[in-house]
C-alpha cells in the first residue's frame, strides 16, 4: 500500500520544489493528509478483507440455494445499493461535484441516483448469471443506450454522468460485488467461475451513467 | 503553522461514513438472523473488520479532504497557468500510470484474474496493461481540458470501439476487461487526478470546471476496457499459434508384442530408424496361430512388449523397421499397433546424440 502510493507522493514533492511551490501550510497539510490516506486505506482494506468481504461471500454462496428468482434479484439489488452508498470513491466524487457546481448538483441526490443505478445493474447481472444470458449483449445494449442518451443530456451533466459510472467501483463495491458474483456462479453448477462471476463490475458502472443522465434531463 | 487544519470537519466525515456503512450492516444483520446463522466467532471477526473499515475510511476521507483535494487543486491551478500547456499531456501520462499502478483494487483484480485463470493470465501483465491504458487516456484527458474538446468526442468513439471488439473477444476476456474498467478508478485516481483536473480547468480561461474538469474518471474507466480487450486478442492469437505448433509435433506410441527374446533387437533397430528409445516389458499371451499344448494342457507363450514413443512423421519408418526385424509378416510372430499420444513429458530431444543400445 505504501509502495503503491509512494510514486504519487514523490511526484508531488518534485513538483512542489521544482514548479508549483504551494504555500507551506498547504504542503504540510498535504503531507499529513497523505499519511492519513495511507493509514486509512490500509485499515480500510484490512477491514474489508476480514469483515466485509466474508459477508459478501457468505451471502453470495447462500442466497441461490435458498431463495426464489425474484427474491435473489431483490436482495442483489439491496446489496448493490448498500455497498455503493458506502463506497469511498462515490463519497469523494459527489462531495467534489457538489462543491465545484456550487450545490447545483446536490451531493445526496447524486449518491442515491448512483446507488440505484448500480443496484439495478447488479440485479440484472445476477439474472444474467442465473439465466445464462451472454454478457456481451448486456454490455452492448447498455452502452448503446448510454450513447443515445448522451445526445439528449444537458452538457453540464455529461461529464458527471460518465464519471459516476467510473467511481461506483472502488475498494468497497469491487470486493463485495465480485464476491457476490463468484459465490453465485460457483454455487450454480455448470457455470465457470471465470466467465460468469466477472463482468458484474463492468455492468455495475453502466447503471449510474444512465441514472445521472436521466437525472440531468429531468432537472433541466 | 498557521492555517494547518487537520481535523476540520472530521465529525461530519465520521457521521457521513456511519450513514454510508449502515445500510450494508443492517442488511447483513437481517440475513444473519433469518437465513445465514453463521457461528458467533465468525460474526465477531466480521464486526472487528467492519469497525476497522469504518475507522480506515474516516481517516482516508479526512486525509483526502484536508490534503489531497486542496493540494491537487493547487497543483492543477498552477499547472493550468504554465506557458507550455502541451507539457500537461506527458505529465498526465506519467500521473495516470503512477496512480493506477498504485491502485489497490487493480491489484485485487489482478490476483483474482490470475487465480481464476489458473495462472494463464499473470497478475503483473494485468497490472501493466491497465496502468498503460489509463496513462494513455489521462494524456488524452489533459488534451481535452487544454483544448476544450467535448468529452463525448472521445468517449463515444471509445465506447463504439469497445462494442465492436466485443464480437471478437472471448467471453472471459470481455468480463475481465469491463471489470478492469471499473477497478482502475479507485480512490487514488479519483481523489488526486480529479482534483488536479478540476484545478486545471478552473485556471484556464473559457473552461468550465463542471464541464471540462470532470470526465477524467470516465476516461480512466474506458482505458482498461480497450487495452485488456486488445491484450485478450493478442493472447488469443498467440495461443492459437501455439496450438498449431503443438499439432505439428504430435507423437505416437508404437506397441509391438513379439516373441520372447526379440525385444532387444527391435529396440536397436527402431533406434536406427529414428526412434528415441523404447521400453521392454515382459508378458504372456496367445494368438490363434500359436496355440500350444503340453500333455493336453494349453500353455501361454511368453512375450515381450516394446513401447516406443516417436514423432508422428517418424512413426511409419520405425514401424516398418519393427515389422521387418520381428518378422511380423509371418503368422504367430506377434503384432504391432500405433496409438496417438496426447501429451509426452520427459522426452529430451536428441539433436546430436543418438540412442546407444
Amino acid at each position: 500500500m505504501i509502495i503503491a502510493i509512494l510514486p504519487l507522493i514523490l511526484v508531488v514533492f518534485i513538483l512542489q520544489f521544482a514548479l508549483v511551490k504551494m504555500p507551506a501550510n498547504l504542503f504540510l497539510q498535504f503531507i499529513i493528509g497523505a499519511i492519513m490516506v495511507i493509514t486509512g486505506m490500509v485499515l480500510f482494506l484490512i477491514g474489508v478483507d476480514i469483515g466485509i468481504l466474508p459477508m459478501g461471500k457468505a451471502l453470495g454462496a447462500e442466497l441461490p440455494r435458498r431463495g426464489s428468482l425474484p427474491l435473489i434479484t431483490g436482495i442483489a439489488f439491496l446489496i448493490g445499493f448498500a455497498a455503493t452508498i458506502a463506497e469511498p470513491d462515490v463519497i469523494v466524487l459527489t462531495n467534489q461535484v457538489d462543491t465545484v457546481s456550487g450545490g447545483a448538483i446536490a451531493k445526496n441526490v447524486l449518491v442515491y441516483i448512483i446507488a440505484i443505478g448500480v443496484a439495478f445493474f447488479v440485479a440484472t447481472a445476477m439474472l444474467r448469471i442465473l439465466l445464462g444470458f451472454p454478457i456481451a449483449y448486456l454490455m452492448a445494449a447498455g452502452y448503446i443506450i448510454i450513447i443515445i442518451l448522451a445526445f439528449f443530456t444537458p452538457v453540464e451533466f455529461v461529464p458527471v454522468a460518465f464519471d459516476s459510472g467510473g467511481v461506483t467501483t472502488g475498494p468497497m463495491t469491487v470486493p463485495i460485488i465480485l464476491a457476490l458474483g463468484l459465490g453465485f456462479s460457483s454455487v450454480l453448477a455448470g457455470k465457470s467461475a471465470m466467465s460468469d462471476g466477472f463482468g458484474l463490475i463492468g455492468l455495475a458502472s453502466i447503471g449510474p451513467v444512465i441514472g445521472v443522465m436521466v437525472m440531468g434531463m429531468v432537472l433541466s | 503553522m498557521t492555517g494547518v487544519t487537520v481535523w476540520d470537519g472530521f465529525g461530519h466525515t465520521v457521521l457521513g461514513i456511519i450513514e454510508a456503512l449502515a445500510p450494508l450492516l443492517v442488511l447483513f444483520i437481517i440475513f444473519q438472523l433469518t437465513v445465514l446463522k453463521l457461528p458467533r466467532s465468525y460474526i465477531l471477526n466480521l464486526i472487528k473488520g467492519s469497525l476497522l473499515a469504518l475507522v480506515g475510511l474516516a481517516l482516508f476521507l479526512q486525509g483526502v479532504h484536508i490534503g489531497f483535494f486542496p493540494a491537487g487543486q493547487a497543483i492543477g491551478e498552477m499547472l493550468g497557468s504554465i506557458r507550455f500547456q502541451w507539457l500537461l499531456i506527458p505529465f498526465g501520462f506519467m500521473m495516470g500510470f503512477l496512480a493506477t499502478w498504485g491502485e489497490p483494487a487493480v491489484r485485487i483484480l489482478g490476483e483474482q484474474v490470475e487465480e481464476a485463470s489458473v495462472g494463464s493470465i499473470r497478475k503483473s501483465i494485468v497490472l501493466y496493461t491497465i496502468s498503460g491504458g489509463v496513462a494513455l487516456f489521462i494524456a488524452l484527458g489533459m488534451a481535452k481540458i487544454i483544448y476544450g474538446v467535448p468529452l463525448l468526442w472521445i468517449i463515444i468513439p471509445g465506447y463504439l470501439l469497445a462494442i465492436g471488439m466485443l464480437w471478437f473477444s472471448d467471453k472471459s476476456v470481455i468480463a475481465i476487461a469491463f471489470d478492469a474498467g471499473g477497478v482502475a478508478t479507485g480512490p487514488m485516481a479519483v481523489t488526486f487526478l480529479m482534483a488536479i483536473a478540476v484545478g486545471i480547468a478552473s485556471s484556464i480561461q473559457d473552461r468550465d470546471p463542471v464541464i471540462d474538469g470532470f470526465g477524467l474518471i470516465a476516461l480512466i474507466a474506458l482505458a482498461p476496457i480497450l487495452t485488456i480487450m486488445v491484450l485478450g486478442l493478442i493472447i488469443r492469437i498467440k495461443t492459437r499459434r501455439k496450438e498449431e505448433n503443438a499439432t505439428m509435433a504430435e507423437k505416437s506410441l508404437i506397441v509391438s508384442i513379439v516373441r520372447k527374446g526379440w525385444g532387444d533387437k527391435i529396440l536397436q533397430n527402431s533406434c536406427k530408424a529414428g526412434a528415441e528409445g523404447g521400453t521392454i516389458m515382459f508378458g504372456r499371451g496367445v494368438g490363434v496361430h500359436e496355440k500350444q499344448t503340453i500333455l493336453g494342457i494349453p500353455i501361454e507363450p511368453e512375450k515381450e512388449i516394446v513401447l516406443t514413443v516417436t514423432d508422428s512423421e517418424e512413426t511409419d519408418a520405425v514401424l516398418e523397421e519393427i515389422v521387418r526385424t520381428a518378422e511380423l509378416g509371418k503368422p504367430g510372430a506377434g503384432i504391432a499397433f500405433v496409438i496417438p499420444v496426447e501429451k509426452v513429458v520427459g522426452v529430451v530431444h536428441r539433436s546430436d546424440e543418438s540412442c546407444t543400445i
